[in-house]
């Protein structure tokens, strides 16, 4: 019989036997599966907190997903709130690097914050993969860095030839969200409507929180356009278009991408009709392609409502990263040269490869409001990404 | 320019809106209250709760959205001012202090709501009437009718009834009110309730003109707070001619300089509001 | 861990340094103030603009930066001299908000793309950082400990709190707010670059007065008391808001809840030491 050190050092010895195997358990997961950790930093407070909401949403489904299906790995993530800024997302990318020792990153939905963790994402040797952040000037940032979203410059360039070519406007003025995304589209719209020889009377900036576009719109006005580029969110277009009827201003509105959204037909009414837009992400709930009706009714089940463009680009974003981990091994370098490959990948938001500078591009397309509904404006105006 | 002057209208009421609660409140606090602004936010934010999430009908989300901000509002400026004085707060300590409570406000919405705007209208904008080349809507024929009507009872109530004189007595020197038998605490309270009262059922009016953020609340009490000194020596109605004054002033340097300016202009009438209002002789000026 | 705990402590550096400048400016003119922060805005980019565009070496564009700052700091103050109390805070967040407009809107900051690239000290190697980070941190708590404890400083807070004896006894009084003024907008100049500086990157939404609410949280945590007391606070505050990312499985708390809690902390403490009438931040 064991004496009383003695039953200790065998309840010592068998705890931390224990301790040792349960911590074996874990990083290895469940039923012997590698344990492999994802880092999102995404906007989740902040101005733009429905796109991070919209984000986790679709990270989370893909990995549901994937751990359900895969033998070898346990997928998990660890998200992070940069809340829009740019100190915090390189704190937050910093902690999940160096303390939850993830192998790939999603994120940010902005491209501030995106643009800020790009030095940290080098020094880390870290692919980081992003939703929706559209600046052109994250193209070639950095070899570790891709995104999912078509940069500005193709639906900023699509709607200035649109405007031209199709509509026949010499004269549009131009209101602009005081940002990155704003400024950005702002910037490429410029320069190709002038280049193509019309003329932008009047360009302004609004604030972030702007709600009353009156002083914005009696200036339009006043200098005749035939039309208004609107390079902003789907609240504030609908705010515009609204006032913009108030004030007796008839003019094509021309819109981007961001427009889509029941929303935005909520806020202007009737005022919404002919709006255009482009489609440029690829992601069409009406799309009977077998990818995006897999994702559309995992999501309805899951979450029980139809999914939006964010969550279906940020879905696509986590199963390109499980794709390369499941390829290439949980190896930060494997996973970056398996995505600098990727070709013809067929996803939520329509089929994508990457090109050198981790751009995709997608075929855009242009909608329109009709009788109070979002819808392409017809076949025939397809007209490829510039 | 009778556009600008249109859109000058529209939205000097809905500054008037904004002011007219500040005002009364401020007449007797004589205390710059930054939670004002998210009042109003909050009371949109409760009746798209009520309204949206909870599919409560119209009658019912704006009454209760109302007066349960009210109580808020009242318990701010029926009870947390006036306890802050008595415990020897000055007022840039309770400025600061609601500054806070602004953040606080701001930060729960933004927990609850996860920054959605909101917009509770539904009406076509054509088909209200048409002045000076712009339409005006029933919703903001509303809105003006309703600061018209608010500031003019104030100022009746301020200038010719005995009630309206106790409130006047009080904001101008409260010991004094004291002295003179004038119920000092019942003063307050009805203040605070006709402000917030005031404050609520502005902001549940505007999610029907416009979308509301959660972050408004600081530039809807800045404007209130510019709209109630420009006014300042007309009494609690001056505050609704201040708004207009300042609509049409940021209407009409905007057109000439840039909307985008526009927090600019705001933030510069409250510099220069402030600095006409409380400028001191200075040091240097002596001798 | 270390990286993640070094750039925090970065953070809480570059917030320091605003937090010293704004206990400064307090103790001196007796009032808080919401323009630092747009000030340490315009030092940063002066110092982005000297090194990228004017190939100004990191130690002489840094000088730059801080002049800039302190000029800044003189003008404002100026602007601010006839207001007292709260008119003098809010006409200040006035400022605070004009400041960063402009950096919005003037084409040469790069608007609202912000500037990227800009010259961090210690050329991202971690000893030379730390080195710069205690230097900065060493300097700026030694600098307004000094000032302080100095026969101006002295003379300032007796200004703050009787004008008009302190004229009577000879004190010239302009030159002393006025250095005040110039003062913290050295030192909120100094936060500011180092703050771009840590993380490469500045944009005007870095700049706004709102983000004065940790610095200001320090300072009133502080209770007035010395520089050390309001760098302790504040390091305290940031590590915080960073250290609740650790805390439970919704990412969101580290956001709004922090703030809240933060908030509500500071709101109790400057009424409990209003109520027990201790040594007062704000001045009469």
């Amino acid at each position: 019989m064991l004496g009383r050190s003695g039953r200790r050092h065998t309840l010592t010895v068998a705890v931390t036997f224990m301790c040792v195997f349960t911590l074996i358990g874990c990083r290895l997961g469940s039923k012997g599966k590698t344990s492999v950790n994802f880092g999102a930093v995404l906007c989740l407070t902040g101005d733009v907190s429905s796109w991070g909401d919209d984000s986790s949403k679709g990270i989370a489904l893909a990995l549901d997903m994937a751990n359900r299906s895969s033998n070898k790995y346990e997928f998990q993530v660890a998200f992070e709130d940069s809340k829009g800024n740019s100190a915090q997302a390189v704190a937050a990318l910093k902690k999940v690097v160096s303390i939850n020792g993830v192998v790939a990153v999603i994120g940010d939905n902005i491209s501030g914050p995106t643009i800020a963790m790009i030095p940290t994402l080098n020094a880390a040797k870290t692919t980081m993969i992003s939703p929706s952040a559209s600046s052109p000037k994250l193209s070639g940032m950095s070899r570790y860095f891709f995104r999912v979203y078509p940069s500005d410059s193709a639906e900023g360039a699509f709607m200035a030839g649109t405007a031209v070519s199709r509509l026949h406007l010499r004269r549009v003025a131009i209101l602009f969200i005081n940002n990155d995304f704003g400024a950005g589209l702002r910037d490429v719209f410029t320069t190709t409507f002038t280049h193509e020889g019309g003329v932008i009377p009047l360009t302004m900036g609004y604030n972030e929180n702007e709600t009353d576009f009156r002083p914005f719109l009696t200036r339009v006005k006043a200098v005749h356009p035939d039309g208004v580029y609107l390079a902003g969110y789907y609240q504030d277009g609908g705010s515009i278009m609204k006032q913009a009827r108030e004030l007796g201003l008839s003019v094509q509105f021309l819109g981007s991408t961001t427009d889509e959204d029941p929303r935005l037909l909520q806020i202007a009414g009737n005022s919404a009709e002919g709006f255009l837009y482009p489609f440029s992400t690829g992601y069409d709930a009406t799309s009977s392609d077998p990818a995006v009706v897999k994702f559309k009714q995992a999501y309805t089940a899951k979450f029980g409502k139809d999914p939006g463009l964010v969550t279906a680009l940020a879905y696509d974003c986590t199963n390109l990263l499980i794709a390369a981990v499941e390829t290439s091994g949980p190896d930060r370098e494997a996973i970056r040269n398996y995505l600098a490959n990727v070709k013809d990948y067929d996803g939520a938001t329509g089929q994508m490869s990457f090109d050198a500078n981790g751009d995709v591009h997608k075929v855009v397309r242009l909608k329109t409001v009709r009788n109070g509904q979002f819808v392409f404006t017809g076949e025939s105006d397809t007209l490829g990404s510039r | 320019m009778s556009d600008v002057l249109g859109a000058a209208i529209i939205s000097g009421s809905i500054y008037a809106l904004i002011s007219l609660g500040f005002a009364l409140g401020f007449r007797v606090s004589g205390v710059f209250n930054l939670a004002y602004g998210g009042l109003l936010v909050a009371a949109g934010y409760a009746n798209y709760a009520f309204a949206v999430l909870l599919g409560l009908p119209t009658w019912l989300s704006i009454p209760i959205s109302i007066l349960l901000i009210s109580g808020i509002g009242f318990a701010i400026e029926g009870y947390g001012v006036p306890f802050a004085k008595k415990v020897g707060l000055t007022s840039l300590d309770i400025m600061v202090l609601t500054w806070l409570l602004l953040v606080v406000m701001q930060d729960l919405v933004i927990i609850i709501f996860s920054s959605t705007s909101i917009y509770m209208g539904s009406q076509d904008v054509t088909t209200g009437l048409t002045f000076l080349g712009t339409h005006i809507t029933s919703i903001q024929f509303a809105i003006m009718g309703l600061t018209f009507a608010g500031a003019s009872v104030l100022f009746v109530i301020s200038r010719f009834t005995a009630s309206g004189r106790e409130v006047t007595a009080v904001g101008d020197n409260v010991a004094l009110a004291t002295i003179c038998g004038i119920n000092v605490k019942r003063v307050i309270a009805l203040n605070a309730v006709a402000a917030s009262l005031l404050a609520a059922g502005a902001g549940v009016l505007l999610t029907y003109e416009d979308r509301l953020e959660p972050t408004l609340g600081m530039r809807f009490s800045i404007i209130a707070i510019v709209a109630t000194l420009v006014g300042i020596r007309l009494g609690p109605g001056g505050a609704v001619l201040g708004a207009y004054a300042f609509g049409l002033l940021e209407s009409v340097v905007l057109y000439l300089v840039d909307p985008g300016l526009r927090d600019s202009v705001v933030y510069f009438c409250l510099l220069a509001a402030v600095t006409v209002t409380y400028r001191r002789k200075l040091i240097s000026d002596v001798g | 861990m270390v990286g993640f705990t070094a750039y925090v402590m970065q953070m809480a550096v570059g917030g320091a340094l605003i937090a010293l400048a704004l206990s400064v400016y307090i103790d001196g003119i007796g009032y808080t103030v919401f323009h630092l922060i747009g000030i340490s805005g315009f030092a940063a980019y002066a110092y982005t603009l000297l090194t990228l565009s004017g190939n100004w070496s990191v130690s002489a564009a840094l000088a730059g930066g801080i002049l800039v700052g302190a000029i800044a700091g003189w003008l404002c103050s100026e602007c601010l001299r006839p207001l007292r109390g709260d008119g003098l805070t809010l006409a200040s967040f006035g400022i605070g908000v004009g400041l960063f407009e402009l950096l919005r809107f003037i084409p040469l900051t790069g608007g609202v793309f912000g500037i990227a690239g800009v010259p961090q000290f210690g050329v991202g190697e971690p000893i030379p950082t730390l080195i710069v980070t205690v230097v900065f941190l060493i300097v700026g708590a030694v600098v307004a400990t000094f000032w302080r404890r100095s026969l101006g400083g002295a003379i300032v807070r007796s200004i703050r709190q009787d004008e008009w004896a302190a004229l009577s006894i000879g004190a010239r009084v302009e030159g002393h707010q006025r250095f005040t003024g110039a003062f913290a907008g050295a030192l909120a100049a100094a936060g500011g670059i180092y703050s771009g500086a840590t993380t490469g990157f500045i944009e005007p939404r870095d700049f706004q007065p709102t983000n004065l609410l940790i610095p200001l949280a320090a300072t009133i945590l502080a209770c007035g008391k010395t520089p050390l007391g309001v760098l302790g606070s504040l390091f305290a505050i940031v590590f915080f808001f960073q250290a609740v990312r650790f805390i439970g499985q919704d990412p969101t708390t580290a956001g709004p809840v922090s703030e809240i809690i933060v908030a509500v902390l500071v709101a109790a403490i400057l009424v409990i030491v209003r109520v027990r009438k201790q040594v007062m931040p704000h001045g009469q």
